[in-house]
Parts: structure tokens; C-alpha cells; sequence
């Protein structure tokens, strides 16, 4: 996939060579135990703090995430140690449930209750080089892909675009191809008794199957149950998300799949930086006719709605692309029941005849009207 | 509501709604309204209207209208039941390949539903599809399962009638296909993939050698033939049906009745490969 624009890049590979120096700086040669800050510590931790804002964190902090990301092979803890870490619960002000923890600078983006921010200092100095030395090959490599002028590239990106012209971004051809994709269903945290798998066939297809079931848990807590989701993440060199850039000037949404009659959903996903909108996504259903033909499904931009933890929102806009760094593909259509999706590619394609905006309603309520909110 | 099977009747909610009381609940000022006025009322009347969305039941203007009685015009919950008003109906058909009108709330036989079901996997507009009554003798089903449903249309009978001799034909099923709430298992006659298959958007090569430009008349008026759906890149299918009951005489019998309209198929082999039992049972006729 194609990085996002060479100056971005660029501005981002010079604030990595910062952060790294100051984040350095700061781990090794002063330790926490010193009481008073000096000038210096201050200054770094002032530049780590304006690094935050900017959605550019110091690599500390992506080791930490990578330790705990479920992208990377889940080890699990042991019983002694999640239920010594769930003693320690956060009630909430004015919730009776419990929070888990969650901050800024470390979040704990899957809620998981056996979430751990801390790590030993011995295994970050142990580990730091190698982890270095990786992502600053990776880093070398994509900002040598980035030179070069290709003028379908340039056209593509000014706008210019051919009626029919496509792309196919994800692709299954090679085992590799599943790295950034993970799988999951109701099941895996005890809410139902769906099960599902995301596998690859010999077709050199991805197939993603598995069991729905609606049946509820009876512990009086679950009130719904029956989803199960793949999720498609990207992350380039030192854990930094990919965006779907490309796709910022094509008109549908384009997926080869072959399904069973059932009904999914596609979700762009668009977290930014505070929690607030870490929920934001546009969704649409994705409509499988079943049967042995492959389905070419163009589902147009302007169809997406704008949703917030798959709850559609009462302001309505258009879907930015440039915000969309995850995807997913979601089956909660209440069918009791087994399902199976084969996925040749998921792309986008372009047609010029398709000038709609957007196929829902953007009302401007008057000024202080407080009776719609 | 599921175990009564009520889920799916609005009068039932209409009922439901119908029972909180008129008037009393209403906010008259800016504090009742922003904080909740009535909050349990209102959470009920939510989780209410939330099996209603749960179990895909349409409101209609009497729901809003009951809501409205009983909560005021832009509470919590009317609010939400205006949204369900507006999107609901809204996406409602936004299946482009399933017309819901001819499933919902009908009680639809097995041929019916077969027969729809063939009509939304089959993509080509000029598919036939026929039923077939079993005839006593040849078989020892049921009354109530001789019969089958074949769809083929006239690009497949040229495919058929292209076929070399003695080439090798497959019977592959049960695939499942879920028409809303229900599951209909179709099998398919296929054969092996052509080297030239079908593909939508295929990739068209940026070709800026100018000299090696032709326009589409220079071959003459006898132009290539073009590809079809039914030449899929692992398989070429030749026809799709739904059998009262998956198994070999009805297989036997949607063979036979191919071949009254495509006399080719007695010179090929076809193989069943039926799952049956979680198993794969692969037998030839000849």
C-alpha cells in the first residue's frame, strides 16, 4: 500500500528522529529517582508532551503498546496476576461499574481488564535496539518507495480519475497478507456464543466463517449477544497507523466477495487522537446474494452513516477518507446460524457519473434550539 | 417476548406502549425536559422501542403517536422513537438482490422459497427455472420431497453444447443461501474452470505506444467472444437447483431432466460429490 503524501512522511520521519533523541536522553540519563527537575528533564518532557499532540508518541511508549497490542502473538497472564491487577478496581464518580484504566498517553484501546501500562525498565533497555534497528530499516525502505514522479500516481492523486479506473488494496495472496487482520466474535470475551475464523483458502481468497448464534449468557448482565467481526489495521514503522489516503478521490467502495444470502456490514472506522472519537465510523450493509458467483459490490461513499459505536448519529456528513485508518466487517444481522464470506479483494473504484455528496439529510438546527438535542 | 413468539407483532407493542399513563409525564419547563423527567418511565419505554428495532419490527405514526401522548413531543424517548421513524424505513430495502415484500410475514413453502432463492443466486436475467415433479417409480422419497427446482438459462445451454466428449461434469452441494430467516440449500452443476474467465473490472493495460493502437473495427465485424458470468475463474457453471431432499435419486433425476434439453450432457461424466454427513461421497454415472 502506498504511504500518504512525501511531505507528511517527511514531517513525520524528522519528529520520530526527535522524539528518539529526546526520548533517549530522558530515559537514560536521568533517572526518575532525582528530586529536583532540572531544565533539561523539563524541556524533554515538555517536547514529549507536544509529540503527543501532534499523534506522535515517543517509541517507549510504542514498545509499551506493542506489548500489549493484540496484533502481536497474545501470551496469556496468569490467574495470580489478573486477579491480583483486578483487585485494584476504579469505580467511577457517578457509575456504579467498573472504569478500566485509560489515558492519553497510554490507552487501553480493547478495554481489556488485565491491561498493564508498566514494564520493567531491565527488559526496555534489553530490548530497545532491536526494536530500533527493525523499524528504523522499515522506516528507510518507505521513505525510499516515496521518490520517483509517476504521472498516474499524480493524476490519481489531483483528482483526476477515469470513469471505471480502480484499485485493489487488499489483497490475500500471500500469508503476509494477514498480518494486520484480526478476528473476533462475542464468544472471545464471554458475552454470547458466536464463534468465528478468518482463514485463508487455497484459492489464494480469504474466508471468513463461522457460527452466529443470538442466544444470550445467563449471568443478568448481557442483553444482547450475536456478532462476530474482522478487522483490518495497518501500521507501518514504529506502530504508526496507515490512512486510506488514496482512496480520497474515488466515488465507491469496491469489494469481491461471495457470500450467503446474508447481510454484513462495512464499518470505515476513523479514531483521531481523543477518546471522544475513538467510536467514529461510517458504516454501511454489505448485501451478499449468495450462490457460486463472485459479487462485485460498489457501495458509493455518499451511502455511508456516520455511526458512534455502531449507533447512527443525528448529524450526518460525509465520509473523509484521509480520517480512515481501520476497516471492518461486521455480521449482526440476528439469523441464527452458520455463515461463510469469501473475500478476493477490497478496493475502490471510480465512476464519474456519481455526483452525490451525500444520501442523508444534513439538517442546521437555528441557533439555541434545544428541543432536537 | 421470543417465547410467546410475539416478537414480531406491533400490535403487541402498541399494547405495551399504550399502558403508561397520559399526561403526568410531560415536561412543562427547560429543567423537566433536560434532566429526565420520569427517568425509569423513560428507560422502559427505551428498552421497549429497542426490541422493537432488535426484532426488525416497522413503527408506524401510532407509535409515535402513543410515545408522544405519553412523554411529550421532544423528550429522551420520543426522540428515539422519531429516529426509528425516519432511518428505519429508510434502509429497510436497501437489498438490491432480495425483494423482502414477497418473505415477510408469509408462509412460504419449500418450493417457493427454493424458487426464490434460485432467482437470487442465479445473476444471469435470462435463467429459466422449472419445476420438476419426480416420478413414483424411479425413486423411493417421500411424497413430500419429489420434486426439484432447475435453473439454467441459454449461456449455459451454449456451454453445454460446447463441451467436449466424455468431459467431466460436477454435481457439488449442499451449499447453504439464507433468504432473510431462512436457510435453502442449492446444488450446482459445474465443470472445470476455462483458461479465459470473467472478470468486472479487469486490468487494463496503460499502454502509451502509439503505434501499437488499434480501434475496435480493424479485426473486422467478427469480433472475439466476450466472456461470460457463468465463466468463473475456478469453475464454469452450467446449472443450479434445489432438491426436496439432497441425495442421489434426485440428483439421478435432475441429470435426466437436463438432458431432455441439452442431449450433450448423456456424453459427458458427471460426478456427485454430495456432502452428506459431514462427508464427501464422490459416485459416477455414466
Amino acid at each position: 500500500m502506498h504511504s500518504p503524501g512525501r511531505s507528511r512522511n517527511d514531517l513525520f520521519l524528522n519528529e520520530y528522529l526527535l522524539c528518539l533523541l529526546f526520548d533517549f536522553i530522558a530515559d537514560c540519563s536521568f533517572p526518575v529517582t532525582c528530586c529536583q527537575l532540572s531544565p533539561s528533564v523539563m524541556l524533554c518532557r515538555s517536547m514529549c508532551a507536544w509529540s503527543n499532540l501532534q499523534c506522535n508518541r515517543p517509541f517507549t511508549i510504542f514498545f509499551l503498546q506493542e506489548s500489549t497490542l493484540p496484533l502481536k502473538d497474545d501470551k496469556r497472564k496468569t490467574v495470580a496476576e489478573l486477579q491480583g491487577k483486578l483487585k485494584q478496581k476504579m469505580h467511577s464518580l457517578f457509575r456504579r461499574d467498573v472504569v478500566q484504566p485509560n489515558n492519553l498517553s497510554y490507552p487501553n484501546k480493547y478495554m481489556r481488564p488485565d491491561f498493564d501500562p508498566e514494564a520493567e525498565l531491565k527488559d526496555v533497555i534489553t530490548e530497545i535496539p532491536g526494536f530500533l534497528w527493525n523499524n528504523f530499516v522499515e522506516a528507510a525502505k518507505e521513505v525510499k518507495n516515496n521518490f520517483g514522479i509517476y504521472k498516474p500516481n499524480i493524476l490519481e492523486d489531483l483528482g483526476s480519475l477515469r470513469h471505471g479506473q480502480f484499485r485493489k488494496d487488499i489483497v490475500f495472496k500471500t500469508p503476509e497478507s494477514f498480518k494486520f487482520w484480526r478476528c473476533g466474535a462475542d464468544s472471545d470475551s464471554n458475552e454470547g456464543f458466536s464463534k468465528c475464523e478468518f482463514i485463508p483458502t487455497d484459492r489464494k481468497t480469504a474466508l471468513f466463517r463461522g457460527v452466529l448464534s443470538t442466544e444470550l449468557i445467563k449471568d443478568g448482565r448481557t442483553e444482547r449477544a450475536g456478532w462476530a467481526a474482522i478487522k483490518f489495521e495497518e501500521r507501518g514503522p514504529f506502530m504508526k497507523k496507515r490512512y486510506f489516503c488514496k482512496w480520497s478521490n474515488y466515488s465507491h467502495f469496491l469489494i469481491k466477495c461471495r457470500g450467503d444470502g446474508r447481510t454484513y456490514k462495512i464499518s470505515l472506522n476513523s479514531p483521531l487522537l481523543f477518546d471522544v472519537s475513538w467510536g467514529d465510523a461510517h458504516s454501511y450493509y454489505l448485501h451478499t446474494h449468495g450462490g457460486p458467483y463472485w459479487q462485485y459490490e460498489a457501495i458509493p461513499f455518499s451511502k455511508f452513516i456516520h455511526t458512534v459505536r455502531s449507533r447512527i448519529m443525528d448529524k450526518q456528513h460525509p465520509i473523509k477518507n484521509i480520517n480512515v485508518s481501520s476497516l471492518m466487517i461486521m455480521l449482526m444481522d440476528r439469523i441464527d446460524g452458520d455463515f461463510s464470506l469469501e473475500i478476493d479483494y477490497i478496493g475502490v473504484v471510480h465512476d464519474r457519473s456519481h455526483l452525490e455528496e451525500h444520501a442523508y439529510e444534513a439538517y442546521q438546527l437555528p441557533i439555541l434550539f434545544t428541543e432536537g438535542t | 417476548m421470543k417465547e410467546y413468539g410475539l416478537q414480531k407483532d406491533l400490535d403487541i407493542y402498541k399494547s405495551l406502549l399504550n399502558i403508561f399513563p397520559k399526561g403526568p409525564m410531560i415536561p412543562t419547563n427547560v429543567f423537566q425536559r433536560r434532566f429526565l423527567y420520569y427517568p425509569q418511565q423513560q428507560i422502559c419505554c427505551t428498552k421497549l422501542l429497542d426490541e422493537m428495532e432488535w426484532f426488525g419490527v416497522q413503527p408506524d405514526k401510532e407509535i409515535h403517536d402513543l410515545v408522544v401522548n405519553a412523554f411529550g413531543e421532544w423528550n429522551y424517548v420520543t426522540k428515539k422513537a422519531k429516529r426509528m421513524m425516519y432511518w428505519m424505513p429508510k434502509l429497510k430495502h436497501s437489498n438490491a438482490y432480495l425483494d423482502r415484500r414477497k418473505i415477510e410475514g408469509k408462509k412460504l413453502s419449500a418450493i417457493d422459497l427454493g424458487y426464490l432463492a434460485l432467482k437470487m443466486i442465479s445473476r444471469d436475467p435470462s435463467t429459466r427455472i422449472t419445476l420438476v415433479r419426480i416420478n413414483e417409480k424411479e425413486t423411493e422419497l417421500d411424497e413430500s420431497d419429489r420434486w426439484l427446482l432447475s435453473a439454467q438459462s441459454l449461456l449455459q445451454r451454449k456451454l453445454l453444447q460446447c463441451l467436449e466428449n466424455n468431459s467431466t461434469l460436477y454435481v457439488d452441494g449442499p451449499n447453504k443461501v439464507y433468504l432473510m430467516d431462512n436457510c435453502v440449500k442449492y446444488v450446482g452443476l459445474f465443470s472445470d474452470p476455462k483458461s479465459e474467465y470473467y472478470e468486472k473490472y479487469g486490468e487494463d493495460d496503460m499502454d502509451e505506444d502509439f503505434e501499437n493502437w488499434k480501434s475496435e473495427w480493424d479485426e473486422g465485424y467478427e469480433k472475439r467472444q466476450k466472456c461470460n458470468i457463468h465463466e468463473q475463474m475456478h469453475e464454469t457453471v452450467l446449472a443450479l437447483s434445489v432438491f426436496g431432499k439432497v441425495c442421489q435419486d434426485t440428483a439421478v433425476s435432475w441429470i435426466t431432466h437436463l438432458q431432455e434439453k441439452n442431449p450433450s450432457l448423456r456424453n459427458a461424466r458427471v460426478l456427485f460429490r454430495t456432502r452428506q454427513a459431514c462427508e464427501t461421497l464422490v459416485t459416477q454415472l455414466s
